[in-house]
C-alpha cells in the first residue's frame, strides 16, 4: 500500500466528510512458513501470505468499519465512501474534522532483528527442526512419538490516521515447539510439551534455545510417566518462576483490560485501592526487548510503554486502547492490538509480569509442610466478571516437609484472581518467562508473561477424588 | 469472483503439467456485523474476506501446502508456485493422495436469500434489540458486552488435478451475548450463542433468557465439598465436552498413536446407551456440507453405536494408512484454507427428555466449563473448572462455582447414561442436556 500522502489524506478526509471524530487506515502485509516433523519425517510444510487494509471511523464511542484484501487507492476510496454513507446516517455532524498534514512517527526499536525470515532458505529452516528431533530421539527410550514444529512469520503494518500520524512497524514472530509422547510399562501414553518464541529474526533459532525446549519437554513427560494422580482439594501452592506467567495472565491481566473493566470485570472501580498483597507489583510492558509481546507501536499507532497495573498491592490503572482511554479520560497505554486487518483493535496484553520480590526461591519451598509445586503451567482460562480462573498443570510435584517429592499428573488449579493476589505471602527474587498466543473475542495475539517463584497459601487443586458418591 | 472456476482450472493445469497432483480450496465470506455494548454501538462492520489453500503432491508422495488471500489469477498462481517449490523438502509418503469422488450433486440447502439480502441497518437493529432485551430482563444485569448479530454469505470452490470441481453456497446468521449480573460485591457472568442458516431461526428471546439465567443463577454461589458427584451437563457445557472428542477420534491421531481410542475399534468405549453420529447433511443443522475440502462426498455414519466404537473421522491420508475409506471429514475455512480433520455436525442420539434428566435425586448441574481445551487427547485426562447449580430431588437448590471436575474422557463416555433432545449447536458439534454418573469433583 504505497500511496502518496495526498492520497491517504483524500481517503481519510472522505471517510470523515459526513461526520465522525477519528479515522484510521490500517494496512498489513503478512507472510509465514511452518514446518512440522511428525510421524518419523518432515511431514508438513506450509507457506502463507496475506495482504489487506481496513478503515474505521469513530464517533463518540461508536465505530464503523470496513476492510478489503485488495488495498488499491480506488478500493480504499470505495471503503471510505461506504463508511461515509454509514457515518452520515449514524453520526452526521456540521463540525467536520479535516486532516491537513501527515507526519511520519519517530522510529523506535524494541524488537531489533538481524536476519529476516525471507532471507533464509527452507533447507536452513528444516535443519533447525532436525536438530531438535535428533536431541529428542536419544533422550529417553520410553519416547514413542516426536513432533517438532518450526514457525516464522513477519507482519509489516502501516497505520495512517486522522491525527496526522503515519506509523510503520515490523513484527517478526519465530516460534519453536516440541511435543513428545512416551509410554509407560502398562502401555499408557503421556505427553510432554515445551515451546519458545520472541519478536526477533531467524537468529532466534539458536542451538541453546532448541536444546532447552527439547530438555524441558523430556523432563515434563518423564514427570508424567512417573507421576501419581493429583490429589483434589485445598493446598498451599508454590508456582515456580519456570512455570510461565499463565496465572498472572489469566487471573489478573484479562480483568485489567479496560474494555473488560467496562463490561463488569471484578477489577472495576478499584483504581487507587489495595487489591493485592504489598509484595505484589504487576506491569504490562510493551517495550521489553525482543519479547514475544513486544511492539514499537500498537495497532492503533500508539507508542508502547511499561504500564504499571499494580504497585505494592495498589491498583494503579488499566490497559487501554484509544477508545477505552477516551471513555476513562486517560491516555492510551499502547495496548490496542488486532489479529489482522480484518478485525478491529481490542485491548490486549503484551508482556505481563509480577516483578521479583525478596524471598529466596529455596526458602519458599522449604516453608511448605505439605503442598503442590508447579514447575510448568499449561493453558488456562478466566471469567473476568467473577475473577475465577482455571489453568492446567503440565508439570507438578508434591512438596512434603519443605522438599520437592513425588510428581503428579492430571492437576489443574482453580481460584479467584483477587483472592489469590491478596493471599500471596512469599515472592521470590527470580523471574522466568513463558510465551503464548492469547485468545480473546476470537482474536489471537502473541504475548509473553513472567513471574518470580510465589507462594499461595490456599488454592483449590483439581485432582482425583476416590471413593463413594457424595 | 465470477471467474474463480477458470482460475482453479488453470492452476490445476499448471500443477498437472509439472507431473504433480494437486488440490485447491477457494473460500470467501461476505459478512455484515453489528455489536452493541452498554447501550453503545461498539462496531458496525461490512467486509469480504477470502483465501485460497493449495496442496501439491509429487509422484513419490512428497507434499506441501500454501495459502494466499489474493484471489486473483496472479495471487493464486504465485501460491501454486510456492507450494510446488516446497514439495522437495518433505518426505515420500504414498498415502498422500487426492480425491476421485466424481459424483456430486450441488445442494444449497443451507442458503437463504432473505438472510443474504439483509442490509446493515437491519443487522444493527437486531443487535440493538438483543442488548435492550437483556438489560430489561433483570435489574441485576448491569453490564452487557458484545450483544452481537452477524449475517454471512459463504462461497466454497474445490478443484483438483483429477478434474473434480465442486462448489457450494451458504448463508449463516449468528447472534451472541455476554453479560454480567451484579448484586452488591457479588458478580457473575452469563453467555449464550446461536448459529443458524437463516435469520428467521435465530431466537433472540431465548438467547436473552439463557444468558440472563446463567448470570443471575451464578450470584451467591459457593464452593461445595470435594467428592464424587453425578453430573448433569447443560447443552452448552456438553457441547464443550463433545468438542474435545474430535481430536482423539481423528484418524490421523489414531494412526500416529496419539489417541486414547487408538486400539479400540470394535470395542466397547462408552455406555451401551450411547450412540454418537456424524451427520453433515442434516438439513436442520446450521452448517451443511455435501463434500469435504478434499472433494470427498460426505455421509452420515455412526462413530459410536450402542457404546461400541465403529469408526474414526478420516481424510484421504488417514483412511489409506488405516485401511479404511475416507469419511469426508477434512474441512477448511477462510482462516485455515488447507483442510484438516474435523466435523460438521457431531452429536449423540437422544434417549431421554431434558425434564426427565433433571429429575435426579442429587447431581451437579454444570452450566459452564473453564479449561476444557486443556484436556489431553492422548491420555484422555482432563481437569477443568465447573460452575452451575446443585440439584436435589429434581429441583435447583443452590449455585456453585470455582470447583474442579477431573477424570478421563473414557470415564465420561462410560458413565454417560442419558442424552437429552434439546440440541445446542456450538461450532462443529451439537450438545444437549446429559447425565454422567459418578465423577470426581474438587472443592473444599
Amino acid at each position: 500500500m504505497n500511496l502518496s500522502n495526498a492520497q491517504y489524506l483524500e481517503i481519510l478526509n472522505h471517510s470523515l466528510s459526513s461526520g465522525g471524530e477519528y479515522s484510521e487506515i490500517f494496512y498489513e502485509d503478512f507472510y509465514g512458513t511452518s514446518i512440522v516433523y511428525d510421524n518419523g519425517k518432515i511431514e508438513k510444510i506450509n507457506f502463507s501470505s496475506t495482504k489487506g487494509a481496513s478503515i474505521r471511523v469513530v464517533s463518540a464511542e461508536e465505530t464503523i468499519f470496513a476492510h478489503t484484501n485488495d488495498p488499491t487507492y480506488e478500493n480504499l476510496m470505495s471503503l471510505a465512501e461506504t463508511l461515509r454513507k454509514n457515518a452520515s446516517e449514524r453520526f452526521g455532524s456540521n463540525n467536520i474534522v479535516k486532516v491537513k498534514e501527515l507526519k511520519e512517527a519517530e522510529k523506535r526499536d524494541f524488537a531489533p532483528f538481524e536476519i529476516p525470515f525471507d532471507n533464509v532458505s527452507v533447507e536452513q529452516k528444516v535443519e533447525k527442526v532436525i536438530k531438535g528431533v535428533e536431541l529428542l530421539k536419544n533422550a529417553d527410550k520410553r519416547i514413542k512419538q516426536i513432533t517438532v514444529s518450526y514457525a516464522d512469520s513477519s507482519r509489516k503494518v502501516k497505520i495512517v490516521n486522522s491525527e496526522g500520524k503515519i506509523v510503520e512497524d515490523i513484527r517478526n514472530y519465530p516460534r519453536y515447539a516440541a511435543i513428545i509422547f512416551a509410554q509407560d510399562e502398562e502401555g499408557n501414553l503421556f505427553r510432554g510439551y515445551s515451546s519458545d518464541g520472541a519478536n526477533m529474526g531467524f537468529e532466534f533459532f539458536t542451538d541453546e534455545m532448541i536444546e532447552k525446549v527439547a530438555k524441558d519437554a523430556v523432563r515434563q513427560v518423564v514427570s508424567q510417566i512417573e507421576g501419581v494422580d493429583a490429589p483434589a482439594g485445598e493446598f498451599t501452592v508454590v508456582l515456580s518462576s519456570e512455570a510461565g506467567g499463565t496465572m498472572i495472565h489469566e487471573a489478573c491481566g484479562h480483568g485489567m483490560e479496560a474494555d473488560l473493566v467496562l463490561s463488569g470485570s471484578v477489577y472495576r472501580e478499584k483504581v487507587g485501592k489495595k487489591i493485592a498483597s504489598q509484595k505484589i507489583t504487576v506491569v504490562d510492558d510493551g517495550t521489553d526487548k525482543n519479547k514475544r509481546g513486544t511492539l514499537n507501536y500498537d495497532d492503533e499507532g500508539t507508542p508502547t510503554q511499561r504500564t504499571v497495573l499494580i504497585e505494592k498491592g495498589v491498583l494503579k490503572g488499566y490497559m487501554h486502547s484509544k477508545i477505552t482511554a477516551k471513555k476513562f479520560g486517560v491516555e492510551p497505554t499502547g495496548n490496542g492490538r488486532r489479529e489482522s486487518y480484518m478485525v478491529l483493535p481490542i485491548v490486549r496484553m503484551r508482556n505481563t509480569m509480577i516483578l521479583p520480590g525478596e524471598d529466596d526461591p529455596k526458602d519458599i519451598i522449604k516453608s511448605v509442610k505439605y503442598g503442590i509445586f508447579v514447575r510448568k503451567m499449561g493453558g488456562g482460562q478466566v471469567d473476568v466478571i467473577s475473577g475465577d480462573f482455571q489453568f492446567g498443570v503440565d508439570e507438578g510435584y508434591i512438596i512434603e516437609n519443605g522438599e520437592i517429592k513425588q510428581s503428579i499428573r492430571g492437576a489443574s488449579l482453580v481460584g479467584n484472581g483477587l483472592k489469590v493476589l491478596e493471599s500471596i505471602d512469599m515472592v521470590g527474587n527470580d523471574l522466568g518467562y513463558g510465551v503464548g498466543t492469547c485468545g480473546k473475542d476470537g482474536q489471537g495475539a502473541p504475548v509473553s508473561d513472567a513471574q518470580p517463584t510465589i507462594r499461595i497459601p490456599k488454592l483449590i487443586v483439581g485432582g482425583i477424588v476416590k471413593g463413594g458418591n457424595n | 469472483m465470477t471467474n474463480i472456476k477458470s482460475i482453479i482450472e488453470k492452476s490445476m493445469k499448471e500443477i498437472k503439467s509439472k507431473g504433480l497432483k494437486g488440490q485447491i480450496n477457494v473460500i470467501s465470506t461476505e459478512s455484515k456485523n453489528a455489536s452493541f455494548s452498554n447501550g453503545k454501538l461498539e462496531q458496525l462492520t461490512e467486509g469480504e474476506k477470502g483465501a485460497a489453500g493449495i496442496k501439491v503432491i509429487s509422484p513419490d508422495g512428497r507434499t506441501a501446502t500454501s495459502s494466499s488471500n489474493i484471489l486473483t489469477e496472479e495471487g493464486i498462481m504465485q501460491a501454486v508456485e510456492k507450494a510446488i517449490e516446497m514439495t522437495k523438502y518433505t518426505e515420500k509418503d504414498e498415502a498422500n493422495d487426492i480425491s476421485n469422488d466424481e459424483q456430486f450433486t450441488y445442494i444449497d440447502w443451507a442458503f437463504d436469500a432473505d438472510t443474504k439480502d439483509m442490509n446493515l441497518d437491519e443487522v444493527m437493529k437486531l443487535a440493538q434489540e438483543l442488548e435492550k432485551k437483556a438489560k430489561s430482563e433483570d435489574e441485576r444485569i448491569k453490564f452487557v458486552r458484545g450483544a452481537e448479530y452477524e449475517i454471512a454469505l459463504t462461497r466454497k470452490h474445490f478443484g483438483n488435478t483429477n478434474g473434480l470441481y465442486k462448489n457450494a453456497l451458504s448463508t449463516n446468521a449468528a447472534s451472541s451475548i455476554s453479560l454480567a449480573a451484579i448484586e452488591g460485591e457479588d458478580s457473575s457472568f452469563g453467555f449464550d450463542y446461536q448459529l443458524s442458516q437463516s435469520y428467521r431461526l435465530i431466537d433472540i428471546d431465548r438467547i436473552v433468557k439463557n444468558s440472563v439465567e446463567m448470570a443471575v443463577s451464578g450470584l451467591k454461589s459457593e464452593v461445595l465439598s470435594s467428592g464424587r458427584y453425578d453430573i448433569v451437563m447443560s447443552p452448552f457445557a456438553s457441547s464443550m465436552f463433545l468438542g474435545t472428542l474430535i481430536t482423539p477420534l481423528s484418524g490421523e491421531n489414531v494412526y500416529k498413536g496419539k489417541s486414547f481410542l487408538k486400539d479400540k475399534l470394535g470395542e466397547k468405549v462408552a455406555n451401551s446407551s450411547v450412540t454418537l453420529i456424524h451427520d453433515p447433511m442434516n438439513g436442520s443443522a446450521p452448517i451443511i456440507a455435501s463434500f469435504d475440502n478434499e472433494g470427498t462426498n460426505t455421509s452420515r455414519f455412526n462413530v459410536i453405536e450402542n457404546g461400541v466404537l465403529k469408526g474414526f473421522l478420516h481424510n484421504i491420508y488417514s483412511a489409506k494408512k488405516l485401511g479404511a475409506k475416507p469419511t469426508g471429514n477434512s474441512f477448511a475455512s477462510v482462516e485455515s484454507p488447507n483442510p484438516s480433520i474435523g466435523t460438521i455436525n457431531l452429536h449423540f442420539i437422544a434417549n431421554k427428555t431434558r425434564k426427565d434428566i433433571l429429575n435426579v435425586p442429587k447431581a451437579l448441574y454444570v452450566t459452564n466449563i473453564m479449561g476444557m481445551h486443556t484436556a489431553d487427547p492422548v491420555s484422555g485426562r482432563f481437569s477443568v473448572q465447573i460452575s452451575g447449580r446443585l440439584i436435589e430431588n429434581g429441583a435447583f437448590v443452590k449455585s456453585f462455582r470455582g470447583m474442579t471436575l477431573a477424570g478421563t474422557l473414557e470415564e465420561l463416555l462410560n458413565n454417560l447414561e442419558y442424552v437429552g433432545s434439546d440440541f445446542k449447536y456450538l461450532g462443529s458439534v451439537a450438545g444437549s442436556t446429559m447425565l454422567i454418573k459418578d465423577l470426581s469433583v474438587g472443592g473444599r
